[in-house]
């Protein structure tokens, strides 16, 4: 009988093919990323009594993933959304459930198909009409026209604060694509200059085109159990060590520190204090990465450094290969593949069983993974561990 | 000022049945946002009801125009085209997502007043503009 007391961890990792990938429905990726994930843990899918479901733009899949998947007798059975927040919140919820009693085997997955052949990315996230209804058909036929330009607004207000550069935002960039190149699922693996991101066209400046995310077809599911019944499968465990989230209800009013500070300052310590570890006992992170700013934001509300000293952070090179704390070890969602808060957390699974290959951080023993939704608004932090909790 | 500041393709802008009141105050010059009259509170004109007392019953009421900057961006389109983007604060409180029109060295914190672009087809619209003393 599960109780409180009992531990969770992640056994099993399914990844559809990801990326320019056609001819799929989120629905059909989905399937695909969960029986890969059962596989992968060296279940059947008849072990799993509970899946928890997350879409993408495509609004699809839903709860009716389990009829396709041909689960029954299901014991936890729904669909999720905090944006990129997501991915950690559905471990967050699946270990709860676990701890309950409520489930013992537990699907979390996301997929998506926003690309089309024939259509360049960033229409998948772009809003163009020839006419435009309400004020806020206004605000988008005035320019904002897809989240690019509220994170350019975020980035902007800190760098005015701050005194926080585009260069600053170009090491993570470049500290990223370097990672890359030791992950053969990457998208992205061309080495990259500073002086190549400062040449990437404007997108919505102060962003430049190497400031923001792929865009990404395909799908991702973990598979949590106990901690118990982990041991017992075919992969190393991936231990559950902490979790929280944070909600920060920014409100566009005089004194909102939107731009300045995320709900990161509130889940990471949380979420820390949980695990029973502090910022120096964490041995690489995977950072939600819509944006380079939100790395340097996000590692700023933790606490790897001060509260506006992100920037020199990231410029003094900590972030990538041989650096003090490595970063999006797998190339992130700027470089690898953007599967919202599965990619920062897939990357936590595969260096957390020791799988990174030529990209696997020189320790690995405490592994943190963010994610984050909306422009700023959600926040989701977890800590990983190839160790049971209580016993580094 | 009847000259669109985008140069670039904006669009048409009609009205919905949540917003006559906004595009009125605006073909005449008046910038309209939304109160809460039980607590005083001002709102962004999109605002759908008060989250401090609850009510979804907001009024319309003309603010000043007059705003401060938060923060800026420039929308680039791949035609070549540039929307200079803002977050201003206004007057009484609330923030608004703006265009800027003619602000040649934007900053936190600079004063800034609402005009009015009235376009051959559909609805008048605010841009926000350098107040000078």
């Amino acid at each position: 009988m599960a109780d409180s007391t009992t531990d969770t961890a992640i056994a099993g990792l399914g990844m559809t093919e990801l990326g320019k990938v056609y001819g799929h429905s989120p629905r059909r990726l989905a399937a695909d990323a969960v029986r890969a994930a059962a596989e992968d843990a060296g279940l059947a899918l008849a072990d799993l009594d509970g899946l928890i479901v997350s879409s993408g733009m495509s609004g699809s899949p839903g709860i009716e993933l389990a009829r396709t998947l041909g689960l029954r007798d299901l014991r936890l059975l729904t669909h999720m959304n905090s944006y990129g927040a997501t991915a950690v919140a559905m471990v967050s919820h699946a270990t709860a459930m676990i701890q309950s009693g409520a489930a013992s085997t537990v699907a979390c997955v996301f997929a998506d198909a926003p690309l089309e052949p024939e259509r360049n990315s960033g229409s998948a996230y772009h809003r163009d009409e020839k006419e435009w209804h309400g004020v806020g058909g206004l605000q988008a036929a005035l320019g904002f026209r897809s989240v690019n330009a509220f994170y350019a607004l975020a980035t902007r207000r800190h760098m005015e604060r701050y005194g926080t550069t585009s260069e600053q935002l170009g090491a993570i960039a470049v500290a990223t694509r370097a990672w890359a190149q030791g992950n053969p699922l990457a998208q992205m693996r061309e080495p990259i200059s500073l002086r190549d991101h400062q040449e990437s066209r404007w997108v919505v400046e102060p962003l430049h085109l190497l400031d923001c995310c792929l865009v990404s077809n395909g799908g991702i599911a973990v598979i949590v159990t106990s901690a118990e019944r982990a041991r017992d499968l075919a992969r190393p465990p991936v231990h559950v060590w902490g979790w929280a989230q944070g909600h920060p209800g920014h409100r566009l009013t005089r004194g909102s520190d939107f731009g300045l500070t995320t709900g990161a300052a509130l889940s990471g310590p949380a979420a820390m204090k949980m695990a029973g570890v502090t910022t120096a006992e964490i041995d690489v992170c995977q950072i939600y990465d819509c944006y380079t700013f939100t790395v340097l934001v996000t590692l700023e509300d933790y606490g790897f450094c001060a509260k506006g000293e992100g920037g020199p952070f990231a410029a003094s090179g900590a972030l990538g290969p041989g650096g003090t704390l490595p970063v999006n070890t797998g190339g992130g969602q700027l470089s690898a593949y953007y599967m919202w808060g599965m990619t920062p957390l897939s990357e936590a699974v595969i260096q957390a069983r020791g799988h990174g290959g030529d990209r696997q951080a020189p320790r690995n023993d405490v592994v943190l993974v963010s994610g984050n939704g909306g422009i700023l608004d959600h926040h989701a932090t977890l800590i990983v561990s190839p160790h049971a909790k209580g016993r580094p | 000022m009847t000259r669109d500041p985008g140069e670039d393709a904006i669009g048409t802008i009609r009205r919905d049945g949540r917003s006559g009141p906004f595009f009125d105050g605006a073909a005449e010059g008046r910038l309209v946002l939304r109160r809460c009259e039980a607590c005083g509170q001002w709102f962004a004109p999109d605002a759908a009801g008060c989250p401090d007392c609850g009510t979804d019953e907001l009024t319309w009421a003309e603010a000043t125009g007059e705003a401060v900057l938060v923060s800026w961006a420039v929308a680039h389109s791949r035609t070549g085209h540039t929307a200079p983007l803002a977050l201003v604060e206004l007057a009484e409180g609330p923030w608004m997502y703006a265009r800027l029109d003619g602000v040649a060295g934007p900053h936190e914190g600079l004063p800034l007043r609402a005009s009015f672009v009235h376009p051959d087809d559909g609805e008048s619209y605010p841009v926000f503009k350098e107040r000078r003393r």
